[in-house]
C-alpha cells in the first residue's frame, strides 16, 4: 500500500497514537462503552481532518488534543442531563500528564506484550476470558468452577505480576 | 499500585456522587504524581486488553482480525527537541478551552494559522463580534460559540459572522467549514452564493472556491434552501455539488431528495463466537432480547438500525452453533425484519478454510456425524450442506458463503454445487474482477459467468451498484463495498463507514484504482463509476 494512500498514511499515523489515546480517555471516562465510543469518534475526526495534520508534529499530541476535545464535549452533554463527571481542570492535568509520559508509557507496553508472553495455563485463560470475551466474573467463576471471589483474587494477582515483571524489565534495560 | 492507581479502579467502577468527584479532581490537578499513577492505571487497562485480545485473536484465526483498530505498532523513538514542540503545541490546544468560557463567540487560530479579522492578524484565540470577516489565510481556526456549536474553518477561507442571536447565521465567500451544530431553537444558516443550508443539530462539512460549491453532510439531514427553487431536505451520507456559476445543482439536489429511500444497501452483522462460548441468550422473558457475549448491541438494535437505514440485513453467524440456536435467532429475525428486505444468512466465516475457527468446526461437526472430513473440500461440503439445510428451514432466508479466491479446483466444485458467493455480489452487478483484488487467471471466468446469467441476487447486486452510482461511489473491493459492518468492534461502525464513503480518500482511492485498472486495458469500468476531480 503506498505511502501517499491517506487511508493507509492514516492507519500507520494512527497505530503510533491509539494506545495513548485509549489510556488518556479511559482515565477521564468510566463508562467502557462511552469511552470506546469517544476513541473511535478521536480517530474519525482525526482521519477526516488529515489534510490539516503539519506532519513535522508529532501525531500523537494532535491526537491527544483531539482526544481530550472529545471527552470535553461528552462531559457536557452529560452534565446537561444531569450526571456529574471530573472536573475540566481534571481533564486539562490529564491531558497534560498523558502528553508528558507518553514514551514512558509506551514503553511500559512493550515490557507488558514481553511479560505477556510468559502467562500460560489458567492465568492467560483468565485474562483472555475477562479481556478478550468480555465475560463477566461471575460467569468466569461458572466456567472454570470457581468461587466469585477466588475469580477475583486471581485477576487482581496476575494484575500484579504483571506490573511487577513491567517494572523488572524496565529496571534490566533492553 | 501507587494511591492513584487504586483511587482510578475504584472510580471505574462507579456511583461516585459530585463531592467525590469533585475531591478527586482536585486531587487530580494538585498532585501530579497521583494523577499520573491514575493515568498510568488507565493505560495498563487499556494495554492490558489490546494486547490479550491480539494474542488471542492470532492464535484463534492465524492472523489478525480485519475489524479490530491496528495495535502493536512501534512508534519510532523521538528526539527531545520534537517532544518539546509537542508538548507546546498540546498546551496551546489546552489552554484554548480556558480561554472559551465566556458567552460569546470565540475564534482559536490553530498554531501557526495566519488569521485576520477585519484586517487585524490574530495570534491567540480572541472573541469575534457578529459582523466580523474572518480571513484564514494559512491554517486553520476554530470558532466556538457557547451552545457547543463549531465551526471550523480551512485556509484558503473567508467568512463573515453576520448574526449569533436570534439563530446563527454566517456567509461562507470561499473556503471550506466543517460545522458541528448544537440544537438550535432557530436554524442555523450558512449562506453561500449558490444558496443556503439551514441546520438543526447536525454535522456537515461545505466548500466554496472558484469550481463551486460542495456540501456533504455528515450526520443528521440539512435543509438546502435554492432561489427560486423548492427547498430540498439533504440526508447524511449524501454530497451535493453545485457549479460555481449556477445554483445548487438542480438534477442532484433533487435526485437526492428522492434517492435516499434505501442509502444504504446492505447491514452486515458477524458474531464470532466458540462452541464453548455461550452463544445468545433470551434476557429475561422477551425472547426478543437477545444477549451477545461481546457486544452490546443486541439483536434488537441491529434490527432497528436495518429497519431505519433500509438496508437488507446480512448476518454471519458461527459454524458452532447448533440448529436449535440458529432457528431461534433467525425465527426471530424473520419475523422482525420489514417484509421488503432480504435476510442473507452466511453460516461461518470461510468455512472452508480449515486454518480458521469456521473450517475447524466444519471438519469436527462432519467427523461426529460419521462423514468422511479431511481437507478444505470436505469443510466447505459441511457447511454448504448446512447452509442449505438452514435456508430450508427458514424460507426468508437467503444463504450466501464465502467463495474461496485462490483454490481454483475448489472454485470450480463450488460454483458446480450451485454455491452462491457473497463476493459475487460485485461480479454480479457487473464489476470486473480485478476490483475487487481477485487475480485474473484465477478465476473460470467462463463458468462464472453462465452462474451469473441465472444468479438470483443479480437484482439486488444490480440496485447496490446503482445506488453507488447515484452517489458517485464506486465498489472498490470487499473491505470497501456498500455494506456496513457491525461486528463487535463499535456501535458507531455505520457512522464511520458512511463518513468513509462520503470521503475524500475513498473517492481518491477508488479514482486511482479505477485509473490503473483501465490504463492497463484490463477491462471495462462499468457505469458511471469513474470519479469527478
Amino acid at each position: 500500500m503506498p505511502d501517499d494512500d491517506p487511508q493507509w498514511r492514516f492507519h500507520r499515523l494512527w497505530a503510533t497514537a491509539e494506545p495513548a489515546v485509549v489510556g488518556l480517555v479511559r482515565s477521564l471516562v468510566a463508562d467502557r462503552h462511552l469511552a470506546d465510543d469517544l476513541v473511535q469518534d478521536t480517530a474519525l475526526a482525526l482521519f477526516r481532518s488529515l489534510d490539516q495534520y503539519d506532519p513535522t508534529r508529532p501525531f500523537v499530541a494532535w491526537a491527544l488534543g483531539v482526544a481530550k476535545n472529545k471527552v470535553r464535549d461528552a462531559w457536557r452533554a452529560a452534565r446537561r442531563s444531569g450526571a456529574v463527571t471530573l472536573d475540566e481542570a481534571a481533564l486539562e492535568a490529564l491531558a497534560a500528564a498523558g502528553l508528558e509520559a507518553a514514551d514512558a508509557f509506551d514503553e511500559e507496553r512493550r515490557a507488558l506484550e514481553a511479560c505477556l508472553r510468559k502467562v500460560e495455563g489458567r492465568e492467560r485463560e483468565l485474562l483472555e476470558r475477562h479481556y478478550h470475551r468480555g465475560e463477566d466474573q461471575a460467569s468466569i467463576a461458572s466456567a472454570l468452577a470457581l468461587r466469585l471471589d477466588h475469580v477475583r483474587v486471581l485477576l487482581s494477582r496476575v494484575r500484579q505480576a504483571l506490573r511487577a515483571c513491567i517494572a523488572r524489565r524496565l529496571q534490566e534495560g533492553p | 499500585m501507587s494511591d492513584g492507581g487504586a483511587e482510578w479502579e475504584r472510580w471505574r467502577a462507579g456511583g461516585w456522587d459530585a463531592e467525590a468527584l469533585a475531591a478527586v479532581s482536585r486531587r487530580l490537578v494538585d498532585d501530579p504524581a497521583f494523577a499520573l499513577a491514575w493515568l498510568r492505571a488507565a493505560r495498563f487497562d487499556a494495554d492490558l486488553e489490546a494486547l490479550v485480545r491480539a494474542r488471542a485473536e492470532r492464535r484463534e484465526q492465524g492472523h489478525p482480525s480485519v475489524t479490530r483498530p491496528l495495535i502493536g505498532r512501534r512508534r519510532a523513538s523521538r528526539g527531545r527537541g520534537r517532544w518539546i514542540v509537542a508538548a507546546a503545541a498540546l498546551l496551546a490546544l489546552l489552554a484554548a478551552p480556558l480561554l472559551l468560557r465566556g458567552g460569546g463567540p470565540r475564534l482559536t487560530p490553530a498554531a501557526g494559522a495566519d488569521i485576520v479579522v477585519d484586517g487585524v492578524v490574530i495570534a491567540a484565540a480572541r472573541a469575534v463580534a457578529p459582523g466580523a470577516r474572518i480571513e484564514v489565510r494559512r491554517g486553520s481556526a476554530a470558532l466556538d460559540l457557547a451552545d457547543g456549536t463549531r465551526l471550523d474553518l480551512a485556509a484558503p477561507g473567508d467568512l463573515r459572522l453576520d448574526r449569533v442571536d436570534g439563530g446563527l447565521a454566517v456567509t461562507l465567500v470561499a473556503g471550506r467549514v466543517a460545522a458541528q451544530v448544537a440544537p438550535q431553537p432557530v436554524p442555523a444558516e450558512v449562506r453561500t452564493a449558490a444558496g443556503d443550508v439551514r441546520v438543526v443539530d447536525t454535522a456537515f462539512t461545505i466548500d466554496v472556491d472558484a469550481e463551486g460549491t460542495r456540501l456533504a453532510v455528515v450526520a443528521g439531514a440539512i435543509e438546502l434552501a435554492r432561489p427560486g427553487r423548492s427547498s430540498a431536505r439533504v440526508a447524511a451520507g449524501a454530497r451535493v455539488s453545485a457549479p460555481a456559476t449556477d445554483a445548487w445543482f438542480g438534477g442532484d439536489a433533487d435526485r437526492l431528495e428522492a434517492a435516499p429511500d434505501r442509502p444504504l444497501p446492505l447491514l452486515r452483522w458477524t458474531h464470532h463466537a466458540r462452541p464453548q462460548e455461550p452463544v445468545v441468550a433470551p434476557i429475561g422473558d422477551d425472547p426478543g432480547a437477545w444477549a451477545l457475549p461481546r457486544s452490546r448491541r443486541d439483536m434488537a438494535t441491529v434490527l432497528a438500525w436495518a429497519e431505519t437505514s433500509g438496508a437488507d440485513l446480512w448476518l454471519v453467524l458461527p459454524l458452532a452453533w447448533d440448529d436449535a440456536t440458529l432457528d431461534r435467532l433467525l425465527a426471530h429475525v424473520a419475523a422482525r425484519l420489514p417484509s421488503d428486505r432480504q435476510l442473507l444468512v452466511q453460516l461461518g466465516r470461510e468455512p472452508w478454510n480449515i486454518r480458521f475457527n469456521d473450517g475447524r468446526d466444519a471438519l469436527a461437526q462432519a467427523a461426529a456425524a460419521g462423514a468422511p472430513a479431511q481437507g478444505m473440500l470436505d469443510a466447505a461440503r459441511w457447511a454448504l450442506g448446512r447452509a442449505r439445510a438452514l435456508a430450508a428451514r427458514h424460507p426468508r432466508v437467503e444463504p450466501v458463503f464465502d467463495l474461496p479466491w485462490a483454490n481454483r479446483e475448489l472454485q470450480d466444485q463450488l460454483l458446480a454445487d450451485g454455491l452462491t458467493g457473497i463476493r459475487h455480489l460485485c461480479m454480479r452487478a457487473g464489476l470486473p474482477l480485478d476490483l475487487m483484488g481477485v487475480p485474473r487467471d484465477s478465476v473460470d471466468e467462463a463458468l462464472l459467468a453462465e452462474r451469473l446469467a441465472r444468479d438470483r441476487f443479480a437484482p439486488a447486486a444490480r440496485r447496490m451498484a446503482g445506488i453507488a452510482r447515484d452517489r458517485g461511489l464506486g465498489l472498490l473491493g470487499y473491505d470497501a463495498y456498500p455494506h456496513v459492518w457491525m461486528d463487535d468492534s463499535s456501535r458507531r461502525d455505520r457512522e464511520r463507514f458512511q463518513a468513509f464513503l462520503a470521503g475524500p480518500a475513498y473517492r481518491a482511492a477508488l479514482a486511482d484504482h479505477l485509473g490503473r485498472w483501465r490504463d492497463e486495458g484490463r477491462g471495462r469500468v462499468v457505469g458511471d463509476l469513474a470519479v469527478r476531480p
